[in-house]
């Protein structure tokens, strides 16, 4: 029996990846993806009429903190966000609290509740992986992936510093993929995470590790042409040296020269784009940063917008999670290392308008935003919740959209602040195709995820339906309809069903000799045997209840 | 005074945090009635367990026969609460000023993270009584929490400023992790007084009481500002007063050394 089909009709679409820029035309769904336009009316068993909304793709958030060991240790640290902030009976399926650290049910009800249907975690350390899965698969309704952490583990360290053969760094890469059962590979701090066990409280991009004689630079390379001959869909996801230092603009750009035409993803841009000028020696370097990206095809960037607000700071990045714990509020911290091979640090942190850094952080992400010119290669983020909880995007898409909101934002900043950037001279407004982009289509692309990201025939059926409404972002809070493949997942802003998302992988190929010398390596070194520390496929699949999607390398 | 009757049985923990005389100010029964109020999982109205009666004024009575009513008084800023039955947790929990009475005993955490006004209770009190709210990192900040009866563990658990006075006995570790603040002991104690103990003072009336070995006896004194501090506690609950006649001279002990602490334990020796 064929399927039942429904169209969707007189919405405009949005839909870049075919380069639909508003076009009033029927979407059909049957099964749980987008068809064609069936050739008998008669099997049509459901027209839906959305004259007046706006169609888009299911929302992609490239770069979340929703799962693994940093994220529960938000939770236990600040038990105050979940009582100040509970869900009761009726308000979703079921109960969650949190806001800034919001517990698994209530992350994944909150994501549908905006439109968005897929959300990656992108510092999952490998050794931690079995716990963010199962937190992933916690979290109802969205696609999950994950980022593997490499770059400060003692194994590749030890390769780096012997000389190792490139052949074996991908291979390394490759089974790092596949036993931690992630999407990509993100460098965080690279080497310096590790330095800062060796009592260095700064790495910058040409220093040498003490212990290792490496520096972040031969790192960044070698996971960087590890994973272009690898041919993974998604470049190196790097979240760069010093971060938050101001001063930190150089060492930014100084990567992008590094990387010499290299495909790279830089995450969280925002906090690394800080210059030395002014009185205070802090300003923006947001100009300079945007540059480089324009004049770079190869480099691709979320910002990791800041939002005035109490948030808590989760990261694997332990040193400078560390120099930040002085400014932590309330005042409290975790800072741990995790089985010698990362580190995590936890703090908790409020952004003030009427603190000159913070204000102008948040100008900082604004400018980047507005002055990067292919939106192909932004990707919308607050780092959730680094920057800000992701319940904020909404506000954030308005401030992007709309340029009178956003004159009138920046007059409440901190005057200094608001003078000590371009934002106020920056014209540019985002269209809808443009929001469609950086929060859909762009994001989908860079991932390999085929699929999902577009309303092709031949898509998934993620389709986010909003009310058209000039105030963007009540338009963006509450869509008037979800499909999460083909069903029906909210219906005027209520959440009707509760569907559990797939888990994507990457399973590129390697070559399985690798598996010899990491055996020896564990058991010398490690807490578990090697068999013991990879995630099997079963584990995801029956224990998780989560259909894997496995994506296939370039090669 | 607005009365507040519960005429129903309660299965589940009632939180009453936002019920007090400042939230119902220009409010009249009707409305008062349509009050939302968490009841386990669900939000119900006021009315639905409570019969309302009463004129609008600056202090609120309850009347319960439950012991899950959680939070009482812990919006307060002025106005009084009359609790006539057992409180729940967080009794007073944070409360800024104004004055909340308990004719029962309390549960846990009651008068965590306080910060002004007075709060008595005539029964007993259960653990971490002017104690950390969840996730804060310092206890009660001020205000008076006094006990009829008796008090469970870790009394004033990393109190910061502010008194309590207990009547009757308190638990293990009374006084553990204390930043600053006072707390006037008049019944028995138990073991671990002063646990973690950074500044502040235990006036202790036990004369057998333990002291952890951690520590150091200074001396017998005759102290001025105890007896000031004797007169103040007298001033604030009368009747007690000739359980603070053995102030006159104190021994003096000074911890917790295992933590640099510089809190002092005062306990009674005179006649």
């Amino acid at each position: 029996m064929q399927a039942k089909i429904t169209e969707l009709r007189g919405a405009r679409i949005y839909d870049p990846t075919h380069g639909i820029d508003g076009e009033v035309r029927s979407v059909f769904v049957s099964g749980d993806g987008i068809v064609a336009s069936p050739r008998d009316p008669g099997t049509i068993k459901e027209l839906l009429d959305l004259s007046g909304c706006v169609m888009m793709a299911g929302g992609i958030d490239i770069h979340t903190h929703i799962g693994g060991g940093k994220v529960n240790i938000g939770r236990m640290l600040l038990p105050e966000d979940h009582l100040a902030e509970r869900s009761t009976r009726g308000e979703y399926p079921r109960l969650g609290s949190g806001r800034y650290s919001p517990s698994t049910l209530l992350a994944g009800y909150r994501y549908a509740e905006m439109g968005y249907t897929a959300c990656f975690e992108p510092a999952m350390l490998p050794a931690n992986a079995r716990q963010a899965h199962m937190e992933m698969a916690d979290t109802p309704i969205v696609d999950k992936g994950a980022y593997a952490l490499l770059g400060n583990d003692d194994f590749l360290l030890r390769q780096l510093a012997g000389g190792a053969d490139p052949k074996l760094i991908q291979d390394y890469i490759a089974w790092t993929l596949h036993a931690s059962q992630a999407l990509a590979i993100k460098v965080v701090n690279p080497g310096g995470i590790n330095a800062f066990k060796f009592n260095q409280r700064r790495l910058d991009l040409d220093e040498r590790n003490a212990a290792y004689g490496i520096t972040p630079r031969q790192i960044l390379l070698a996971l960087a042409e590890g994973i272009h001959a690898l041919g993974l869909p998604h470049p190196l996801h790097i979240h760069g040296c010093n971060l938050g230092v101001a001063g930190n603009v150089n060492t930014t750009l100084a990567t992008i020269e590094a990387l010499a035409g290299l495909p790279a993803h830089l995450t969280h841009v925002q906090f690394h784009s800080y210059g030395t000028e002014g009185d205070r020696k802090f300003s923006s370097g947001a100009q300079r940063i945007a540059e480089a990206v324009n004049a770079n095809a190869n480099i691709s960037i979320d910002i990791g917008q800041i939002m005035f607000g109490q948030t808590v700071t989760e990261s694997g990045d332990s040193m400078r999670q560390y120099a930040g714990s002085a400014f932590a509020y309330p005042k409290k911290s975790v800072i741990m290392d995790i089985e010698c091979d990362a580190g995590c640090g936890v703090v908790p942190f409020k952004y003030k308008d009427s603190s000159f850094v913070n204000a102008l952080q948040w100008a900082i992400g604004l400018e980047l935003f507005l002055s990067v010119t292919d939106p192909w290669r932004v990707f919308l983020t607050t780092d959730h919740p680094n920057g800000a909880p992701f319940t904020s995007y909404p506000h954030l898409i308005r401030l992007l959209m709309d340029r009178s909101f956003r004159r009138d934002m920046l007059a409440t900043i901190l005057p200094e602040a608001a003078a000590a950037s371009v934002l106020g001279s920056l014209e540019r407004e985002y269209s809808l195709y443009e929001i469609a982009i950086i929060t859909r289509a762009a994001p989908a692309r860079s991932l390999g995820l085929s699929t999902l990201g577009h309303l092709g025939i031949g898509a998934r059926g993620d389709i986010t339906v909003y009310t058209d409404h000039p105030d963007r972002e009540r338009m963006f809070k509450a869509p008037r309809l979800v499909y999460k493949a083909g069903e029906q997942i909210i219906r005027e802003g209520k959440i009707v069903a509760t569907p559990r998302g797939a888990t994507h992988v990457v399973r590129p190929e390697f070559d399985s000799s690798i598996e010899r010398l990491l055996d020896t390596y564990f058991d010398q070194y490690m807490s578990v045997r090697r068999a013991n520390f990879m995630v099997s496929d079963h584990e995801i699949e029956e224990f998780g209840q989560s259909p894997l999607i496995r994506h296939t390398a370039r090669r | 005074m607005i009365s507040l009757t519960l005429n129903v049985a309660l299965t589940a923990g009632l939180d009453l945090a936002a019920i007090n005389p400042t939230a119902f100010a220009g409010l009249n029964l009707a409305k008062i009635e349509r009050l939302r109020i968490q009841y386990g999982p669900a939000q119900v109205r006021l009315a639905d367990l409570f019969r309302i009666t009463g004129t609008l004024d600056e202090s609120l009575e309850i009347n319960s026969e439950s012991a899950t009513l959680h939070g009482i008084g812990s919006a307060l800023n002025s106005g009084k609460i009359t609790l006539n039955g057992d409180a729940g947790d967080y009794l007073g929990a944070g409360m800024r000023g104004g004055e909340v009475v308990c004719a029962g005993n309390a549960g846990e955490r009651a008068a965590a993270g306080m910060r002004g006004g007075r709060i008595e209770v005539t029964g007993s009190v259960g653990n971490f009584a002017g104690g950390t709210l969840m996730g804060a990192t310092t206890g009660m900040k001020g205000g008076a929490l006094i006990v009829g009866k008796h008090a469970g563990a870790r009394l004033g658990d990393r109190m910061r400023r502010g008194l309590i006075m207990v009547r009757g006995n308190v638990g293990p570790q009374a006084g553990s992790q204390m930043i600053a603040g006072t707390l006037a002991l008049l019944g028995g104690t138990a073991t671990g007084l002063g646990t973690g103990m950074r500044r502040g003072t235990l006036l202790v009336a036990d004369r057998d009481a333990v002291l952890p070995a951690s520590f150091v006896v200074t001396g017998c004194y005759a102290l001025p500002f105890v007896a000031v501090l004797c007169r103040h506690l007298a001033a604030l609950k009368p009747p007690w007063r000739s359980r603070l006649a053995a102030f006159t001279e104190i021994e003096r002990a000074v911890g917790d050394r295992g933590c640099d602490g510089l809190g002092e334990i005062l306990i009674a020796r005179g006649e």
